[in-house]
């Protein structure tokens, strides 16, 4: 079945007494209300929206006794069927998250069905919470073969392995992946005579992962042979020891794809300092105490020096946005003129600080606060590919996190002062294309 | 330059030249170098030759050897051969990569350019830096004449491309007394070269038609099996060396003897033991000394790594007293490398025959012939029972 469309929230940041989604949503409905409710709990500090999210496996459909419930094919809607329905109220009850509404003057029931995939909540939304998700549009750049062979050893609510996953299911099989000591180690090589993947691995030092792919690019080459070369490696394999090779390669316009998968810091040998690790932030060798205060210099923006070497095509990614990150990878498959570059942000629960389920919200928020903006650079332009209309604070972002814990007040602004900088180049770059 | 297909040709050529000469002999289809002091005239060559159209390989100049021994890494994985030339520092920079390769077994070949290593600020000749990387499971053949670079680089794919060997090699030739000797060489025709040393084929490959690992993690008891293996490969490079080396010969007419070759050591007394070109000078020296009437011949090291131990105690077994010549400094030793090397294999003669060991030739000294005469008129006197130093260093101020 083909992923479903349906409505999300994006953005933790419903004021309270916003109901600027019930209200538009209403409108479109009439006199039966809004079937999605700025679910506002005063008691708890919470404020969100929330409507129904077209399930995979829709417990209302199942709990139905006369098939009123239908879910469709083409694009995930799950489907009141008005003259089938008996009002038996079942599937209200049977709805884990209270999206299942009843029009008593009809006695049947109704829900979010989308406005025809033109949602009216999401555009009258002034925060920019909620989003249209199309799941079909990241269908339509996947294989249907999951390589990664099951289960993972990486930690809890890491975002690297889906990362990992996601990036072998666009490439497909026609692909060698390149890797180096690091977090993703543990699922690239396998373990004896287990493989990580059903993908070819070549295992590599942390020094010779780029030399390595170049010989392997230009054998091929000399052979007549096409095939995806792609280094899955780390910030402080390639941000560091890594990094003259690197540069040497996209230089020669070597033609291979390399993606750095960023987690600030060594995080496979427990959380030491990379050079992109940022500003303030707290690691075993930029420790907090009375005279130290975690790392006491800004990161190295390695996607802009990248952009620099003038190669084929450099991006940014985050696993918040995967089809942005998709068809950014699907462009580098296809360069033929020289090096891809893609550097994905991979927060990290086990380092960083934070609760496991909130890895793909710190991946947005992080985007969110323009501290790591989403853009690509192709023939000499740079494009911002998802432009952030109302962008939180940094404190927003740090605060969730035990890494930034010990921040004051002065070095908050320091490390926003960094952001607004980055950002304003970025902008400024953009605005020369 | 010009290199004929069905016929051989003379050419006079320095040691770089003829390096690349062999090297562009075996048709490569990957060359990865970075040029250093005293070798970069082998990558310029292969440059040349590679613009003129002689040469169908990928020719890349990394930013470092460590790249260029990563991309000969990536292409040997992949099926190719390939080769890369260095030098003194270049080596040590790309050690890692060189160990790696080894324990991965790419039959990738490399000439080393001997040359001493940094501090003080020194470019010049000497075998510290192939010494300090020994142990890093390579094949280590030494020439002593611009023809031998040529012969070696050819022989030396035969030694890393045999399934049973599997292992990289280097030939090593002094920097600057050969780098940049110029001297008749004879150029072997395409055709028996091709006949020599038959296209590479290596299975597994790194390709997307066959996905396997490589380089899973595994543990302890099969990596020591792996290790175990590699060993046991290394020293097979032994007999074989021998084998190819007769094989040369008869397709090329030119033989060396393989892993040693002896020089006037038929009753012999003493014998000289010597690598690299100062092998060459001591031919005079013996030549001098036996005219004098000194029952006294020399056996030169052509395959450092494996060490010849068999041959070596085989040739050397009757003698009465033995001096080695080295080049390097084996730090903690107290003496040169190839003398620890020598007396280790000497101990299961149960024997003591007299070693001595002649520390010469460092930074760019001469070793001359007068220097090898002296050394010689030393054994003798060990010969003789009279109590020598073990360990003497020449050219000291």
């Amino acid at each position: 079945m083909k992923p479903s469309n349906f409505i999300r929230k994006i953005r933790n940041v419903c004021p309270p007494d916003c109901s600027a989604c019930e209200e538009a949503c209403a409108k479109r409905i009439g006199k039966l209300g809004s079937v999605i409710k700025a679910n506002q709990v005063r008691k708890v500090d919470v404020y969100k929206a929330i409507t129904c999210l077209q399930c995979r496996e829709p417990e209302c459909k199942d709990a139905c006794p006369s098939d009123a419930i239908v879910k469709d094919e083409e694009n995930g809607l799950v489907r009141v069927i008005q003259e089938e329905c008996t009002g038996c109220e079942s599937c209200i009850e049977a709805c884990p998250y209270g999206n299942m509404l009843f029009n008593s003057d009809t006695s049947v029931a109704f829900k979010c069905e989308l406005c025809g995939a033109e949602p009216e909540c999401v555009a009258a939304c002034p925060y920019g919470a909620l989003e249209f998700f199309q799941g079909g549009n990241i269908q339509s750049y996947l294989g249907d073969e999951d390589f990664l062979s099951p289960g993972t050893r990486a930690c809890a609510g890491c975002p690297g392995e889906l990362i990992y996953r996601f990036t072998q299911r666009v490439l497909g099989s026609n692909t060698v992946l390149f890797g180096c000591p690091g977090c993703m180690t543990i699922l690239m090589t396998g373990h004896e005579t287990m493989a990580g993947s059903r993908l070819p691995y070549v295992s590599c030092l942390f020094t010779n992962v780029i030399s390595t792919m170049t010989g392997t690019y230009r054998y091929y080459h000399h052979i007549g042979k096409e095939a995806n070369l792609v280094a899955f490696v780390g910030d402080g394999c390639l941000a560091d020891i890594e990094f003259q090779a690197l540069s040497a390669a996209a230089e020669r316009r070597e033609n291979i794809v390399v993606i750095c998968y960023d987690n600030e810091g060594y995080q496979n040998t427990g959380n030491q300092m990379s050079s992109t690790t940022t500003f303030g932030a707290q690691t075993t060798t930029s420790p907090v105490g009375g005279a130290l205060r975690g790392k006491d210099y800004d990161s190295k923006y390695m996607p802009l020096i990248m952009a620099s070497h003038d190669v084929a095509y450099v991006a940014t990614a985050s696993p918040a946005y995967l089809e942005d990150y998709a068809r950014k990878l699907t462009k580098a498959m296809k360069i033929k003129t020289g090096l891809s570059y893609i550097h994905v942000l991979v927060p990290c629960p086990t380092a960083w600080g934070f609760p496991t389920d909130k890895s793909i919200d710190i991946s947005r928020l992080a985007v969110e606060t323009n501290y790591f903006p989403l853009w690509e650079y192709e023939q000499e332009k740079l494009r911002l590919t998802h432009e952030v209309s109302l962008p939180q604070t940094i404190g927003d972002y740090v605060k969730l996190m035990g890494r930034y814990r010990h921040l004051n007040e002065d070095e908050l602004q320091q490390l926003q002062g960094l952001v607004d900088k980055r950002f304003t180049k970025i902008k400024a770059l953009a605005s020369l294309s | 330059m010009n290199i004929k297909s069905t016929s051989r040709e003379i050419k006079v050529l320095d040691g770089n030249r003829a390096a690349a000469y062999g090297a562009m002999l075996c048709q490569p289809d990957v060359i990865a170098a970075y040029p250093i002091t005293p070798q970069s005239e082998v990558v310029e060559t292969l440059f040349s030759f590679k613009a003129q159209g002689l040469l169908n390989a990928e020719l890349i100049e990394p930013e470092s050897e460590h790249s260029a021994m990563g991309i000969l890494r990536g292409a040997s994985i992949a099926g190719g051969r390939v080769f890369t030339a260095t030098a003194s520092q270049g080596l040590l920079f790309m050690f890692e990569n060189c160990i790696h390769v080894a324990t991965q077994r790419s039959p990738i070949v490399m000439v080393n350019v001997c040359r001493e290593v940094a501090g003080p600020h020194i470019v010049v000749s000497g075998h510290s830096d192939i010494m300090m990387t020994k142990g890093m499971g390579w094949i280590q053949l030494h020439a002593r004449s611009c023809q031998e670079i040529l012969d070696l680089v050819v022989m030396a794919y035969r030694l890393a491309e045999d399934p049973q060997i599997r292992t990289p090699v280097v030939v090593c030739y002094d920097g600057w007394f050969l780098s940049h000797l110029w001297e008749p060489v004879e150029i072997p025709a395409r055709e028996e070269v091709r006949r020599f040393l038959p296209p590479l084929e290596t299975s597994p490959k790194v390709d997307p038609e066959t996905p396997m690992v490589l380089g899973p993690w595994i543990s302890s008891r099969p990596a020591t099996e792996y290790r175990y293996k590699q060993s046991a490969a290394i020293s097979r490079a032994k007999v074989k060396f021998d084998d190819v080396d007769k094989e040369f010969r008869e397709i090329f007419g030119r033989g060396y003897g393989g892993q040693i070759e002896e020089y006037r050591t038929d009753g012999a007394d003493i014998v000289l033991l010597a690598m690299g070109s100062s092998a060459s000078t001591a031919r005079v020296a013996i030549d001098r000394k036996r005219d004098e009437g000194l029952k006294v011949g020399l056996i030169r090291i052509r395959m450092f790594r494996p060490f010849p131990k068999e041959r070596l105690v085989a040739a050397l077994r009757q003698r009465k007293a033995i001096g080695v010549l080295d080049r390097s400094v084996s730090f903690g030793w107290d003496c040169g490398d190839l003398l620890v090397d020598v007396k280790a294999a000497l101990y299961n003669l149960g024997t003591n025959i007299p070693t001595l060991n002649f520390i010469c030739g460092l930074c760019d000294s001469d070793i001359t012939t007068e220097i090898i005469e002296g050394a010689i008129d030393i054994v003798g006197q060990a010969a003789q029972g009279k109590p020598c130093e073990e360990v003497t260093w020449l050219d000291l101020e």
